[in-house]
């Protein structure tokens, strides 16, 4: 299995690497195509989209028509079914490039949890220590008001099955790594509903100014009860520096605690959670999901992407 | 002010992140603490946070010798076994069940599961014997069950029980022994990872190398507690396990268990934990529990209650231990939270009747209601009750016609406009008639772990302004505490129930339950004797509701009402009679009580209305 070993932002723009192989997501999103229409496509030898099957309405119809008639390989499927889709279309078309160090751009901006787990899970295939670097990229949205509408949850548990993490010894005291989102109560919900015991908040800073106080203001009666010494910001904008900082608290706690993160806000936080997970497997990373009962809520680009630059260390 | 131990320890509030130690130190013990400690099998029931893991917790000797004062002597000199803890939580059982990243085979992954769990008790196990074998520490109130062996003669034991469980601990010791077994768990998860996708997945599993894999737990812990009494002449010494959150463990645990309780060495003790409703709907576990023999197999242990004053004893001692952690003993209830509007409780027929005195906040509500409530009023006049001539009623009637509905009244009074406004309800969003200690106490539902998350929380309020609370701080209190309990009922994965045209999910009947009786309270005619529980119907109940009202019992959001001859471990909730948990309550402007019983199915027939639980809690009034 390949772990990652380093990762760096990515300062120079998408439309200026070449990719041999780009990887996005079909939702319903406005900016479900952002970043593919930022790179320079005319140059990336092969392009694949995963289309979700459900939900869809929304922007999903433009955005499957563009894709298609952009050179792209469009499969849809079930969440159940896109791990299998990745060791069947996606490795083949990895390993047909011919190259040595075969260079990856995956938008993980319209991706759920689950499919963002199952492809990092999958870029960790030791089959693929063709690539070296994968370079993430997030289209962070425009600011949108939370949705007042109930999402009725379907699923509390862990991101996949392979990041579950390992409680050694369940008597430890269970301490949750919370990144914040906007929807009111979530975060305390779900610590409410697991018991933790410890938390640390974790607020994104995203260059989309409007977000932060909301994520306060959802959060208050969570960032009340914790102290303020384990409040903590991260930058959504870069990416890296949080990785590490997030790297060294899990390690850190999980000496003598069992270590859970749940991944809510900015989705470049839940991909730098599974990393952290790659990095100690002990450690597990959970989700709260409403699945395909999810109600489609459109996301226009802001305008600021966000690339991470994983390096791969390969094992056979 | 508060220590940094009582910082740690009594804000917490989960006993499941608590060492045993701690668990003992602020230990509040119920009346059922008692009968678990009978040499008895026991089945503990109760919703979250009603205490099941701290009771469980305070049969081990970690936590007995910690235990202060006469009622842990008491324990000391009657409890006549060693409890063993067995613990498990919703992450270890996920961590169980993605075992082989969800790639194996399906009988596989059982039978990697089960060695799972088997070495997870023989864990525990171990490490209860290293316990009662190591030598204590000074820090023990008193010592019990404590062993002094020579190290040859355990060395002997750990030998034998390492080359039986096929483990090489480093050296002959509890300690090496118990991280062994550790270690087995380690390598079971990384076995399971080696078998993905191998065509001889159950051939290796069945090798002679991975017996281990097959061991039975019951069959293993009496081999252990066998060689072990043996060597410390206690042959007929008891020893008790008890598992936590069973609802959680495999079907084939509880399975198991409950076909021990006959079957098994009189040197076992079971005592188990879980939620009044067995989601699993074993059926292994109602075939245990049926039939007049079960009667005399094991304890059931009801720790929910049922009315508002069920709980005020305790209630009352675990304020005792609050306070007197944060050194001023000497204050009550009434002297921090005052008197709650509506007089819950009260066996003393002078105080009762002067609290309706002509002055009195009571007496105003009445006599307020009377003049807007024309309902109200037609009440009285059938009565043939005329206010300033209260002291002439018979105690009987004084407490058939005015005591019992006095809650009703207060509400009335407080929330309606009157009858000119058209039976409107104003839109007070300080909900201070709900302060007070009765209706705080009641509120609790006697769950240990809310009251000490609204008490803590009132108490540092109260600290900052000599040890008083306003009832506006109370309510804002409670009411956040209420949001909280509702984000949680949010979070819980319950995939929602279509009845008729309704898709109603877990926070959506309580919603219209709620919200129905706040109209029969509220808006409708006055009634003496509204409706405020409900019983979902047998004949009309699909399983997807009942699955979702399952789900609320067992996070404590309604509370089951068993009858006389009702069973208290549910197979299913149709044809019982369940009312929504006090702390629901502020969010639906509805008297702490009981009330008549309706069908649910009439319930779930109102009308669309914005659910109440999505109006947001405001600390300002607009009064």
């Amino acid at each position: 299995m390949n772990r990652p070993v380093r990762a760096s932002e990515i300062a120079e723009e998408v439309s200026a690497i070449s990719y041999d192989l780009i990887i996005g997501a079909v939702g319903y999103e406005h900016r479900a195509t952002h970043i593919a229409k930022l790179s320079n496509l005319s140059a990336i030898g092969k392009k694949l989209a995963f289309a979700f099957r459900e939900p869809r309405g929304g922007h999903f119809a433009a955005n499957f028509a563009w894709y298609c008639e952009n050179g792209f390989d469009v499969t849809s499927s079930s969440d159940s079914e896109f791990a299998a889709w990745l060791h069947e279309v996606v490795l083949p078309k990895c390993l047909s490039v011919g190259k040595i160090d075969i260079r990856v751009a995956v938008d993980i901006s319209c991706f759920n949890r689950y499919r963002l787990a199952c492809l990092v899970e999958f870029l960790t295939r030791p089959e693929l220590d063709c690539i070296s670097e994968t370079d993430f990229w997030y289209s962070i949205a425009k600011f949108d008001p939370p949705s007042e509408r109930e999402e009725l949850n379907t699923l509390v548990g862990p991101i996949n099955s392979r990041f579950g993490g390992w409680f050694v010894d369940s008597d430890r005291p269970t301490v949750g790594i919370l990144g914040l989102g906007y929807e009111e109560g979530k975060a305390l919900g779900a610590v409410e509903h697991l018991e933790i015991s410890d938390t640390w908040c974790w607020l994104p800073d995203s260059p989309v100014l409007e977000y932060l106080p909301e994520v306060v203001k959802a959060n208050h009666v969570l960032l009340s009860e914790a102290p303020t010494l384990k409040h903590v910001k991260y930058s959504v904008s870069r990416p890296a520096e949080t990785l590490t900082r997030l790297i060294a608290l899990a390690s850190n706690l999980s000496t003598e605690n069992n270590v859970m993160i749940l991944p809510f806000g900015p989705k470049m936080f839940s991909l730098i959670s599974i990393l952290v997970s790659l990095v100690h497997p002990a450690i597990a990373v959970w989700r709260v999901s409403a699945g395909e009962n999810l109600a489609p809520v459109d996301r226009i680009a802001s305008g600021f992407e966000v690339g991470l630059r994983v390096g791969w260390q390969k094992q056979r | 002010m508060k220590d940094a131990s009582y910082s740690a320890i009594y804000e917490s509030l989960n006993a499941r992140r608590l060492s045993p130690q701690q668990v003992a130190m602020t230990f509040v013990p119920q009346d059922q603490f008692t009968v678990l400690t009978k040499n008895r099998h026991s089945v503990l029931l109760g919703p979250r946070g009603s205490g099941k893991t701290t009771l469980l917790k305070m049969l081990q000797p970690q936590a007995i010798e910690y235990w202060e004062g006469d009622q842990g002597e008491t324990h000391r000199g009657a409890i006549d076994y060693t409890g063993v803890f067995i613990s498990t939580d919703v992450s270890w059982g996920a961590q169980r069940e993605a075992l082989g990243d969800g790639k194996l085979d399906a009988d596989v992954h059982e039978q990697l599961g089960r060695s799972l769990f088997v070495t997870h008790v023989l864990r525990a196990l171990v490490a209860t014997m290293e316990y009662r074998t190591s030598k204590p520490t000074g820090k023990e109130i008193a010592h019990f069950r404590r062993l002094s062996v020579p190290l040859s003669r355990q060395w002997a034991i750990v030998e034998a029980l390492a080359a039986r469980w096929l483990l090489r601990p480093k050296i002959a010791t509890y300690t090496a022994l118990k991280q062994s077994l550790v270690f087995r768990m380690a390598d079971i998860r990384k076995l399971a990872q080696d078998l993905v996708g191998q065509a001889d997945a159950k051939e290796r599993v069945r090798a002679d190398e991975n017996a281990f894999l097959r061991y039975h737990f019951l069959d293993e812990v009496i081999c252990a507690i066998t060689l072990f009494n043996d060597d410390v002449d206690e042959p007929e010494a008891r020893w008790a396990l008890c598992f936590d959150e069973l609802e959680i463990a495999p079907d084939w645990v509880s399975d198991q268990l409950f076909r021990s309780i006959r079957s098994a060495d009189d040197r076992i003790l079971i005592k188990m934990a879980m939620s009044p409703v067995s989601t699993r709907a074993n059926p292994a576990i109602f075939e245990h529990v049926t039939g007049p023999s079960t009667l005399n197999d094991f304890d059931t242990i009801r720790l929910w209650y049922t009315d508002k004053v069920e709980p005020l004893k305790f209630c009352q001692d675990l304020w005792n231990a609050v306070v007197r952690r944060r050194g001023h003993a000497s204050l009550t209830p009434h002297d921090v939270l005052d008197h709650s509007q509506t007089e819950l409780h009260s066996t003393n027929r002078k105080s009762t009747k002067s609290a309706y005195g002509v002055s009195s906040d009571m007496m105003g509500s009445f006599e307020r209601l009377s003049r807007s409530d024309a309902s109200f009023s037609a009440y009285l006049k059938k009565e043939n009750i005329t206010l300033d001539k209260l002291g002439e009623l018979t105690p009987e009637k004084f407490a058939a016609t005015i005591r019992k509905v006095a809650p009703i009244v207060v509400f009335r009074d407080y929330f309606r406009a009157s009858d000119d406004q058209k039976r409107s309800l104003r839109t007070r969003k300080i909900l201070s008639v709900y302060s007070g200690a009765d209706s705080v106490f009641a509120i609790t539902e006697g769950n240990p772990r809310w009251f000490l998350l609204i008490v803590n929380a009132m108490l540092d309020k109260a600290e900052q302004s000599d040890w008083k609370i306003s009832k506006e701080d109370q309510a804002e209190i409670l009411s956040n505490v209420a949001g909280r309990f509702l984000a949680m009922l949010k979070t819980l994965p319950v995939p929602p129930a279509t009845v008729g045209t309704l898709k109603l999910s877990l926070i959506g009947v309580i919603d219209r339950v709620g919200l129905h009786f706040e109209r029969k309270i509220l808006i409708d005619d006055f009634n003496p004797d509204p409706e405020g529980t409900f019983s979902p119907s047998l004949m009309t109940t699909p399983r997807a509701l009942a699955s979702l009202l399952d789900k609320a019992v067992n996070a404590g959001a309604l509370i089951y009402l068993p009858g006389q001859r009702d069973e208290l471990i549910l197979r299913t909730v149709a044809g019982k009679r369940f009312r929504l948990s006090y702390l629901l309550l502020p969010l639906f402007r509805v008297p702490i009580r009981k009330g008549r019983s309706v069908s649910l199915t009439r319930i779930l027939k109102l009308p669309e209305n914005l659910p109440r639980t999505q109006i947001p809690l405001i600390a300002e009034s607009d009064l």
